[in-house]
């Protein structure tokens, strides 16, 4: 036990006595000063810091503010911090509020608490927006934003909320969101690490894909999946582990999930996890878009948002183990009225994670938002 | 990957020599790996010569490869323990073990060392930053400097 605890713990820690000794112990251990590193050897260490950190750390000096600012250092900080060593930043629940009348914001919440209090509590962080959004999805520290409500054309942004930077509009998808009928609703956003690009993705049959920065389009194929005519709902998108991943809900009962591991390689898509829904989930609502899968964990478990039926009032966070039978481990309820415009449908969060990438490093138009 | 017995020299700054078990340089270092790999070290006449180790921090490394190759198995938070009490050595001493293990290209013990510094300087205030990392010119001009501590003055 270090001096000043013992003095704390025997003298209790209001006491003038304790004030006293503490003048007469020597000062708690301050990190020593070192010889000056090298400039290649600061990046490294600056590299295994959080964004948030790394904001600050920008004003140290003037070389830390060129390297923090530049391209290559900001997606060596992603793929380091988000892809190789998790633990350096801290992932979130992200949503949009888009459904309630009230200010417009953008709302986090920390995943690790909400697991370990199973309340959404106190700890949203709002990040404040002039209009409506919806968010479509998040990746590497940019969340996806869709115009809303939608009056006339689709407009997609990138948005990075610790920076405060974003993209201009751009309006993906013209000709065939348009012709819809009815309207696409479906979208997933990622990262394209072979081609280094964002993307938004949209199911119409197939996946189409819309890339950041050059605005070019692509195909994909979705799985071939057996209960061909039973499938409820269209696929729900999203990414996992940096791979495009289908949910589909069916109407037996039954959701599954399916992975893409190599982008681009139809042949490559997994079945991750079959599951049946228990009493619990099983409603009167479509099992399709209820099931939304979050994140997957470093223990390869699986966090999925569950729509709740129309007369709860909890959206429900639950834990599935795919390399159980897709067994639901844990099954925490949110309170989503303890925070007064949480909205209840599933599709409207997603998970984030901080990072400096800037809309500018993908060849995007870029302004504070 | 050497054969256990097999033993190598390590020539420090002072031309102090240390002998070493092949195996626990091979498996740590990048650079002796190569060495050996590629047939340029002779074991009947080769020392390595490390110009920019010296002694003490040369035996330090050599104790971290030592441990680190008999001691792989062990749970976690003891090999953790052990490399907190490691790294207990003063300001000049942790930068020589960095300057050593990036010239060895000692992956693990560079990232032990990278979370130290790191750990060093996470959540502090810049003038913290500054001074433990040495930095005694910041390179702003002072109207720069003023107005970043006018703007975030809780950062400094």
């Amino acid at each position: 036990m270090r001096a000043h605890a013992i003095v704390k713990k025997v003298f209790g820690a209001a006491t003038k006595w304790s004030k006293l000794l503490s003048l007469l112990l020597p000062p708690p251990l301050r990190p020593p000063t070192l010889p000056m590193l090298p400039a290649e050897l600061i990046e490294l260490i600056l590299l295994r810091l959080p964004a948030r950190s790394l904001l600050k750390f920008k004003r140290v000096c003037k070389s830390w503010k060129t390297l923090i600012s530049s391209s290559d250092f900001t997606k060596n900080q992603v793929q380091l911090s988000i892809m190789a060593e998790p633990a350096i930043s801290e992932i979130h629940l992200v949503y949009s509020n888009f459904l309630r009348h009230s200010e417009p914001k953008i709302g986090f919440i920390p995943i690790q608490s909400l697991l370990e209090n199973l309340s959404f509590g106190t700890e949203v962080v709002y990040f404040p927006m002039d209009d409506c959004v919806k968010i479509l999805g998040s990746c590497n520290g940019f969340l996806c934003l869709n115009n809303h409500p939608r009056n006339t054309d689709f407009k997609v942004r990138l948005l990075n909320p610790c920076t405060g930077l974003a993209s201009e509009w751009l309006t993906p998808f013209a000709s065939d969101y348009n012709q819809q009928r009815p309207p696409i609703t479906n979208f997933g956003f990622g990262y394209d690490h072979v081609n280094d690009k964002f993307k938004i993705l949209a199911v119409v049959k197939i996946v189409l894909s819309f890339n950041f920065g050059n605005e070019s389009y692509g195909q994909i194929a979705l799985p071939n999946v057996d209960e061909g005519g039973m499938i409820h709902y269209e696929p729900v998108l999203l990414t996992l582990r940096n791979s495009l991943c289908v949910c589909h809900g069916y109407k037996n009962s039954v959701w599954d999930l399916w992975m893409m591991k190599e982008y681009g390689n139809e042949d490559s898509w997994t079945r991750m996890l079959v599951s049946s829904h228990d009493e619990e989930i099983i409603h009167h609502y479509a099992l399709g878009n209820s099931i939304r899968p979050l994140h997957m964990m470093e223990n390869d478990l699986l966090l999925v948002l569950v729509r709740p039926p129309a007369y709860r009032k909890y959206s429900q966070l639950a834990v599935y183990n795919p390399a159980n039978k897709g067994d639901r481990l844990g099954y925490p309820v949110i309170n989503y009225y303890s925070s007064d415009d949480m909205p209840k449908y599933s599709g409207c969060f997603s998970v984030y994670r901080e990072s400096l990438v800037s809309p500018s490093h993908y060849g995007l138009k870029t302004d504070h938002v | 990957m050497g054969s256990p017995l097999k033993k190598i020299m390590l020539c420090s700054s002072e031309k102090e020599i240390f002998s070493v078990e092949e195996q626990v340089m091979v498996q740590h270092s990048v650079i002796i790996n190569n060495m050996i790999e590629d047939g340029s070290y002779n074991y009947e006449e080769s020392k390595i010569p490390l110009d920019c180790v010296d002694s003490k921090t040369l035996k330090k490394v050599i104790d971290y490869c030592t441990y680190h190759t008999h001691h792989h198995n062990d749970n976690q938070e003891d090999l953790e323990a052990w490399d907190a009490q490691f790294l207990n050595v003063d300001s000049n001493g942790l930068y020589d073990l960095l300057m050593a293990a990036n010239y060895l290209e000692i992956r693990n013990l560079l990232d032990l060392i990278y979370r130290t510094i790191k750990n060093m300087i996470k959540g502090k205030k810049i003038d913290e930053i500054r001074r433990i990392l040495n930095i005694k010119d910041h390179g702003f001009t002072p109207e720069e400097e003023e107005q970043n501590r006018k703007e975030y003055p809780h950062f400094y």
